[in-house]
């Protein structure tokens, strides 16, 4: 029954012309009948055949309501309002434009964020074989602070661990991804490099698309062997997609290395950064710990774990056999017990695990909310240029009324012009959203090289609904102001009268857009003003002016550790010999920690034996320097002396800390002369000499801590005498970018086949502003955006209102108004309009705020001056946007707006 | 020149019923009709009370056409006019009775409350 009547409801689609011809021979044969029955019942022949149309009413009508049975309706309907609404668009081609482009914006950010979000936490990335059973590793422990602090990366031993407790049972696979230079120094580039046990072919279930991948007996890690898969992409971009590439030879850092296989189109390791070339473990140039290799030590954390595990169950049981089996083997390692580590497994995407997330992805999420605020914002002055718009075409839709259209019809046009237009920018959209998303990629997160397509399906459907329900918000005003527009009173000539109605919707209209912009900019002058803090923040070293180099010696693991230590020491005193003589240098140091990259920690104790009070659930970070070191990175002590180049072996061992440490451990006592006993407890004590300000350990943002410093030449290292690692040099003002190239030629002749690492300091910590100057960037161009989209729909209802009452303002400049007082009351009406606006959006933005506050830096959400600025960045705006609409006003000339009907 | 008025005031129909009163009229009438005649025997039968409203009597036929209620078959009348005349179906029968009977049972209800007390 449902189904014959469906067919013949198709029938009807299919033939509706056909069934229409039907209709009209029925009604003309109706109308024909009537009218003479008529003139039998006595009509003239010429009244009859109108009286019988009379009678049998509008037959478009009939047509019309026959049509909509058939369910013809919507193909039809659709087609014709679809003309209907590009004729009316060509005809106002400067409305289509302002409206396509407010919402074209509006998509194409979110197009945009949502493009990055979505890669972010993507499933997986490509070429992985039924990725959702790929489990990310993580251990996760408590603090001395107390936090839980999760890893993803594991040092080699526990690695070993691992897998022996899970056996064959559950296939696993550790790497690391490092930046490696492929090629030689003057071609080469650095790309990154996989360096993989053999089983993470298998568990990552990828097989070669040429060549074949190396085999267990290759990537024995006490072995290097130099062969190399190389990336589909990498084949084609860097080795020209040359047929006989497997055999062909390539320098990855320094080694040449044998091409054996090429991975699959598509494949590009299963991190967010693309991996180009992958290489056997054991081929890793890693430094030598003592007598022995990282991967003997439980020092070197570097290794990502990944297992396939195929049932929840499976992954629980696994959890639970990795969890006691660290710990077991931390313990048998001789560290001391921690019964709160836990290993856990997350999907494969690192963003969708448990560790705390990037700065730049938490950016990234709220960018997401921002985007959508902006997208309102468009929508709402759609909405209102559209009520504008019909209010224009108020007579002309009285008449399409009166001519017995329905209402239903006519929202339904409105609908279709709406999408329409909705259509053009969605389709922009997309083109912008790609080009944002790949702009916003660069922008926080430029260290990855981003793998997988740039376009997915889930941004064109999520653009998709975001424009369709676009659509329905920007027509829902326009359409409930149809249903309650009164035709006639518009027919009546001279009707001047606006629906309040209309007049309400819209101001709610700009209302809501000003409140979304007052509440965009305020966040974004909470970032300005977090920015402002930030880079004011003295990390306590003079960051233009230091230049370091860290080498690591290439090449050759043979030879004698102690003998290849001696080469680098030896190299770099020689170095720092000849650049004390380079112009533009003002001070060389050598030091075992590169500023604000590195530290170690150590035994300490008292004299009495007993453990130092810690700071912040942290024990103090040590420094190796030599002498120089005070001079290039701009430290004075507060008391004493710093380090001299006569605390050398065999004289009094000596200490500086800093203010942090000897508040802590000395508190209210003179730190001066006092002794500490560092590294083994047998050790002799050290005598503190001075007191120095407290510097930055790590980031530009940080919590105080404890810091103390050795002279170089009193330090150990593993028992031995500690040699220096790094090269500190202090350039003179601006010079730091030409002393950076001399070091490096200095270096490189002194150490021939090394990676040199020559370093500005103001470079290697530019990246940490970067969050804070990417959150200060974005929000202010979104919040630009938003004011400037308010600014066009403020200035649309004080233009309208304007032209609306040119006849009332004609009155009274006529009874002699003054123009400064029309302009006066335009501008107040406006400026009245935005205070509520503002109102609203202080309020909004103190509650939306507290999803920043863990973004901002030593700035309160309610930050008076962001506040004060806003306000009357918002309100001189106002006075803008109605400044021409209120000139226009004060000049109407009476005469001319009183015969204005 | 318009002749006099009818003396009997005319009603619309009630909202919802002209579906009802086509079925019941091809019925009483018991062979096919087309649109005038239905529009015709409507207001014989109601004693001229109930005037269709001409217009509307094509997009219910057209409705009732696709729910399967009636068909139409094109034929000739008697003065050779091409017209579709109209047959219930074996459904629009059941539909008839449906709707018949839903409708007495709302009449009677409005008669009870409507009854003098």
């Amino acid at each position: 029954m449902a189904f014959t009547r469906a067919f013949r409801r198709l029938v009807a689609i299919l033939r509706r012309d056909h069934m229409l011809r039907d209709l009209e021979d029925e009604m003309r044969l109706h109308v024909e009948l009537r009218a003479k029955r008529l003139e039998r019942e006595g009509w003239s022949p010429a009244d009859a055949p109108p009286a019988a149309r009379a009678r049998f009413g509008s037959s478009a009508r009939v047509a019309e309501e026959s049509r909509d049975a058939w369910g013809a309706h919507l193909v039809d309907v659709v087609a014709h309002d679809l003309r209907y609404a590009a004729r009316a668009l060509r005809r106002t081609p400067g409305f289509a434009t302002i409206v396509v482009l407010t919402l074209a914006l509006g998509l194409g950010v979110n197009a945009a964020v949502f493009s990055f979000v979505s890669h972010l936490f993507a499933d997986a990335p490509p070429g992985i074989l039924e990725p959702h059973q790929i489990r990310r590793v993580y251990v996760s422990q408590n603090t001395h602070a107390g936090a839980v602090d999760v890893r993803n990366r594991f040092n080699y031993p526990e690695v070993a661990d691992l897998r022996a407790a899970i056996g064959g049972s559950v296939p696993m696979t550790s790497y690391l991804a490092d930046s490696a230079l492929v090629g030689d120094a003057e071609t080469g580039r650095f790309v990154t490099v996989g360096y993989t046990d053999a089983e993470y072919w298998r568990v990552l279930g990828v097989r070669p698309a040429m060549g074949r991948m190396y085999a267990s007996t290759e990537a024995r890690i006490e072995v290097p062997v130099f062969t190399a898969v190389i990336s589909d992409a990498f084949w084609h971009r860097e080795l020209g997609g040359r047929a006989d590439v497997l055999g062909h030879t390539i320098e990855v850092a320094g080694h040449r290395t044998t091409v054996i296989g090429v991975a699959p189109p598509g494949f590009a390791g299963p991190d967010l950064d693309r991996t180009d070339v992958w290489l056997p473990l054991g081929a890793m140039p890693m430094a030598q710990y003592g007598s022995r290799a990282w991967y003997q030590i439980r020092g070197v954390s570097r290794l990502d774990v990944l297992l396939r595990v195929g049932s929840q169950d499976a992954m629980q049981r696994v959890e639970a056999q990795l969890t006691s089996v660290y710990r077991h083997g931390s313990v048998a390692a001789g560290y001391a017990r921690d019964s709160s580590a836990h290993v856990l497994t997350g999907p494969i995407a690192v963003a969708l695990g448990p560790m705390t997330p990037r700065r730049e992805a938490v950016i990234a999420t709220r960018l997401a909310w921002i985007s959508l605020i902006v997208l309102l914002i468009a929508c709402a002055n759609v909405a209102n240029i559209w009520m504008t718009r019909m209010i224009d075409r108020r007579r002309e839709i009285a008449v399409r009324l009166a001519l017995g259209i329905s209402r239903r019809r006519l929202a339904g046009q409105i609908l279709t012009e709406v999408a329409l237009l909705g259509a053009l920018a969605g389709g922009a959209a997309l083109f912008a959203g790609l080009w944002g998303s790949v702009a916003l990629q660069r922008t926080l997160m430029p260290e990855v090289h981003w793998s997988g397509a740039a376009l997915q399906w889930r941004v064109v459907l999520g653009t998709a609904v975001a424009g369709f329900a676009s659509v329905l918000m920007i027509a829902l005003a326009p359409v409930l102001h149809v249903q309650r527009f009164a035709g006639n009173e518009e027919l009546k000539s001279g009707a001047r009268t606006v629906t309040n109605a209309g007049r309400r919707t819209r101001g709610v209209l700009v209302f809501s857009q000003t409140a979304l912009a007052v509440m965009l900019l305020a966040a974004a002058g909470l970032f300005v003003q977090s920015l402002r803090r930030v880079l004011a923040v003295d990390v306590g070293y003079d960051v233009d002016r230091v230049v370091y180099a860290r080498p690591i010696p290439l090449g050759d693991r043979g030879g004698e550790v102690s003998s290849r230590r001696l080469e680098l020491q030896g190299a770099l005193e020689e170095t720092a010999r000849r650049m004390e003589h380079v112009s533009g240098v003002e001070a060389v140091a050598l030091t075992r920690s590169a500023p604000m990259a590195g530290y170690y920690t150590a035994g300490l104790r008292m004299p009495n034996g007993d453990s130092l009070p810690q700071l912040n659930g942290e024990v103090p970070a040590m420094h190796d320097v030599s002498p120089e070191f005070w001079r290039v990175a701009g430290i004075a002590p507060r008391r004493g002396r710093v380090t001299t180049n006569t605390d050398v072996a065999g004289q009094q061992l000596v200490v500086v800390v800093n203010d942090a440490m000897a508040r802590v451990v000395w508190p209210g006592a003179d730190p001066i002369g006092k002794c500490l006993i560092v590294f083994a407890p047998d050790s002799p004590c050290r005598t503190v000499v001075g007191v120095v300000p407290t510097r930055h350990e790590t980031s530009v943002v940080e919590k105080q801590r404890m810091q103390m410093y050795l002279p170089i030449a009193q330090a150990t290292a593993a028992g031995m005498p500690a040699s220096p690692w790094m090269i500190m040099v202090r350039a003179a003002p601006d010079r730091a970018t030409e002393v950076a190239a001399g070091l490096q030629r200095t270096l490189s002749a002194a150490l021939p086949n090394a990676e040199l690492g020559v370093r500005e300091m103001r470079s290697a910590v530019e990246p940490q502003f970067r969050p804070w100057r990417l959150g200060a960037a974005l929000f202010t161009l979104l919040g630009g955006l938003a004011l400037a989209i308010a600014l066009i729909g403020l200035y649309g209802i004080v233009s309208y209102g304007v032209r609306r009452r040119t006849h009332e303002l004609g009155v009274r400049v006529a009874l002699g108004a003054q123009q400064s007082a029309i302009l006066a009351m335009v501008i107040g009406e406006s400026v009245k309009l935005v205070a509520v606006s503002i109102a609203g959006g202080l309020v909004a933005s103190f509650i939306a705020a507290r999803f920043l506050a863990s973004l901002l830096y030593d700035t309160s959400i309610a930050d008076p001056t962001v506040m004060i600025v806003v306000t009357s960045l918002i309100l001189a705006s106002a006075v803008f946007a109605s400044l021409i609409p209120a000139l226009r006003a004060s000049r109407v000339p009476p005469a001319s707006a009183l015969a204005i009907e | 020149m318009t002749p006099r008025s009818d003396q009997i005031e005319r009603e619309p129909i009630p909202p919802g019923t002209l579906d009802m009163l086509i079925l019941k009229t091809l019925v009483a009438i018991g062979r096919e009709l087309h649109g005038f005649e239905i529009a015709d025997a409507i207001q014989h039968a109601s004693r001229n009370v109930l005037q269709v409203e001409e217009g509307s009597l094509y997009p219910a036929l057209q409705r009732m056409l696709l729910k399967g209620y009636i068909t139409g078959e094109w034929s000739r009348t008697s003065e050779n006019r091409r017209a579709r005349y109209y047959r219930i179906t074996a459904a629009g029968k059941r539909q008839l009775d449906q709707e018949i009977a839903a409708y007495q049972r709302a009449s009677r209800a409005i008669a009870l409350i409507l009854q003098p007390t």
